[in-house]
């Protein structure tokens, strides 16, 4: 699981393939993996009725389960959707694929590891650089993942945008390349009446929110709650072995 | 007979640079820094005051979304009545 990759590497994807992506759609592709899944994994309450799985790594990542939806071919499928819900719009096609393909591609450095080949191969695929740390509830889990090597993970990402892709949230790229790939962004202009400052704040939301929440989960996890850090493969050396099936 | 002297001169070149040949200040103005970078910091306060109420995926891109929407009109409304005094 990944705390702010999936929204930082679709501007790294966005800076190689330019026009022939919709923006839109490597966002939902990169986000739709977990639509089904984080609420019951991490748990939710409402109204005296607890929503929760038994077995949080096996209901997000394995078979039976949802680990399906962390597939190359589950992301196929999606984009196939989305390619007729936009009347055929090859960049929300590629857009769609590619990010969710990336979205699977990132979680398989966990422990638990992605589905990444099913229906091909239907073993998971793990890297197990950082712990898979669900059943520790979210809180715990944010101060596993941001005391392991999944940080490093998510400030690599970071850095690559702002080093070698920090032309691509600019608003010459934005009004150049973004919005003319795109017809939902003059959709929006119209429907929405939204002005050109805001598309490109929507533009750029997922950019400013996954590295502003990486600095303010770092200064909660080490310095609100003294967590110490665990860089070692694997780690952190706290989170116990999720319930294999 | 005169003859008249063709100099060869390099194309001049019109309009803006190409993005992969602008620089850091010629892409990102003063006041669009400005502006994000005070969303930026609102939102890591709130989000060390709120913790995961404030840090989640339906709150924090629409933060940034509405901060920019809301931000330039008021602090234009500011500054003029600022400046009328």
């Amino acid at each position: 699981m990944s705390w702010a990759a999936h929204e930082l590497e679709n501007f790294w994807f966005q800076k190689h393939l330019g026009m022939r992506v919709s923006y839109l759609g490597l966002l939902l592709g990169a986000m739709a993996p977990d639509f089904l899944t984080k609420i019951p994994v991490y748990g939710f309450e409402f109204a005296g009725i607890v929503l929760r799985t038994d077995n949080p790594a096996q209901f997000h990542r394995g078979m039976p389960g949802f680990g399906f939806t962390s597939s190359i071919m589950a992301g196929l499928v999606v984009a196939i959707a989305v390619y007729f819900l936009t009347k055929r719009n090859r960049g929300w096609f590629w857009g769609t694929w590619i990010g969710y393909s990336a979205h699977a591609a990132t979680d398989m450095f966990d422990t638990a590891g992605t589905m990444l080949f099913w229906p091909f191969y239907n073993g998971n695929i793990s890297v197990g650089a950082w712990a898979y740390g669900a059943e520790e509830g979210k809180f715990g889990d944010a101060i596993a993942y941001f005391s392991s090597l999944g940080f490093v993970m998510d400030t690599v990402v970071l850095a690559l945008v702002v080093i070698f892709a920090w032309r691509v949230l600019s608003r010459r790229y934005f009004l150049s390349v973004v919005k003319p790939a795109d017809p939902a962004w003059g959709l929006m202009e119209r429907k929405l009446r939204m002005p050109e400052r805001v598309q490109i704040a929507v533009y750029r939301a997922f950019f400013m929110y996954g590295a502003v929440r990486i600095m303010s989960w770092v200064a909660i996890v080490h310095g609100f709650e003294g967590s110490p850090w665990d860089l070692s493969w694997g780690g952190p050396y706290w989170v116990e072995p999720f319930e294999r099936w | 007979m005169e003859q008249t002297k063709v100099e060869s001169r390099a194309p001049v070149r019109t309009g803006p640079k190409p993005i992969n040949k602008s620089s850091f200040r010629e892409l990102y103005p003063s006041w669009d820094i400005g502006y994000y970078a005070a969303a930026a910091i609102v939102y890591f306060l709130l989000g060390l005051a709120f913790r995961d109420k404030v840090l989640n995926i339906g709150v924090g891109p629409l933060f940034f979304v509405v901060w920019i929407w809301i931000a330039p009109p008021v602090w234009q409304w500011v500054m003029k009545r600022v400046n009328g005094r």
